[in-house]
């Protein structure tokens, strides 16, 4: 289907809540007489409401004063484990410093990059219009909307997260705290009301 | 700006930065390394931030940056790598870059996003998703406002074509 230039241009606007009052109604009068026109917006709105339901993660932690290690970005590149080129470069010193495994000093530990746990939320609630998670692990501040799987009244996402214990809370039509009845156990908060907890990857 | 007030306004935007990068790079690691140099560049860099446009503009052009820039290194590596594999007869036409052929029906969203050319899926995913303003996405493509909206519209039809449209 092919489109005029100007037609597309109006609908994106329209679409973006751009177009003035008189616009809007002289395209809702085009569209009434172009089916072609008023299914590309449907399609375009359909388009708009699939991109909101795309998931979201909540962001790793972060060390703003600490200069990034470009080792992981390196090895990830080349294959080669970290603690390979770490263990070479420090025999390399040590035998180089006359320390080392022949020398009987201990070498320093490198830290290794933890690895991110996927934590899986699943929540089943068909009667709710939407159903989010927040938590510790985002500060109690955004709330991360869950999915409503097609046909069937769950919900559903899934977090990255270093290992650890989380507590956090399920929140039912924006407004309904509940306890996931899938977490490793239930708190009292500093409120009167109960957090769920969950251990990831320990 | 104040450690405290650039931490206090990172949280605000950090999963959502963080969401974007793993659509822009395709990995979770990756996302995670982008994000970390992004944000230490930006500590570092806190006292130039001028408030006259947005903190979370300003970090994500940071990231953009820093993400390019980690492209640049891995695609430089990628082609020095194919270079040194020896073609068949029959390969000689194939080229590294992603094509997107003929009409391909996707269900799932995300795999149209992967599909589109990073030049459109970026600004069209600020609009998208995190609600910016074509006036935020160019300060945070650098390119000019018309540019950002053209993008984004075209980043629309080319999703809706690949996601069942005629």
């Amino acid at each position: 289907m092919t489109m005029k230039r100007s037609d597309l241009v109006l609908l994106n606007r329209y679409l973006d809540g751009e177009l003035p009052e008189d616009e809007r109604e002289l395209l809702k009068r085009q569209m009434g007489s172009n089916p072609a026109l008023a299914s590309y917006l449907e399609e375009l709105e359909s388009l708009s409401g699939k991109t909101l339901d795309l998931p979201r993660w909540a962001a790793p932690p972060v060390n703003m004063t600490r200069k990034p290690s470009y080792v992981s970005l390196l090895t990830h590149r080349f294959e080669v484990p970290v603690a390979a080129v770490a263990a070479a470069a420090l025999l390399l010193l040590g035998i180089f410093l006359g320390r080392g495994p022949f020398s009987g000093v201990a070498p320093v530990p490198v830290p290794t990059p933890e690895k991110m746990v996927v934590f899986r939320v699943i929540h089943y609630s068909p009667d709710a219009k939407s159903v989010s998670i927040v938590g510790d692990f985002n500060n109690w501040r955004q709330e991360i909307p869950l999915h409503r799987q097609e046909n069937s009244g769950y919900w559903v996402n899934q977090i990255q997260l270093t290992p650890g214990k989380y507590s956090y809370s399920l929140i039912v039509d924006g407004n309904q705290r509940v306890v996931d009845p899938t977490a490793d156990y239930v708190v009292d908060d500093d409120f009167g009301t109960k957090n769920s907890v969950v251990r990831v990857g320990l | 700006m104040h450690p405290d007030e650039f931490r206090t306004e990172y949280e605000k935007c950090s999963g959502n930065l963080y969401s974007f990068l793993i659509r822009m790079t395709g990995d979770f690691d990756d996302a995670a390394d982008v994000l970390q140099e992004a944000v230490y560049r930006g500590f570092k860099s806190r006292n130039r931030f001028r408030k006259d446009s947005s903190f979370s503009t300003w970090l994500y052009r940071i990231a953009i940056n820093v993400w390019k820039n980690q492209r640049k290194r891995t695609a430089h590596k990628v082609m020095m790598e194919m270079e040194q594999i020896p073609l068949m007869e029959s390969e000689t036409n194939i080229t590294p870059e992603k094509v997107l052929s003929g009409k391909q029906a996707f269900e799932d969203i995300s795999e149209a996003l992967n599909m589109l050319d990073e030049k459109y899926r970026a600004p069209f995913l600020l609009r998208q998703v995190d609600g910016f303003s074509y006036r935020e996405i160019a300060e945070v493509m650098e390119i000019d406002e018309n540019a950002a909206r053209v993008r984004v519209y075209r980043a629309r039809h080319a999703l809706r074509d690949m996601i069942g449209g005629e």
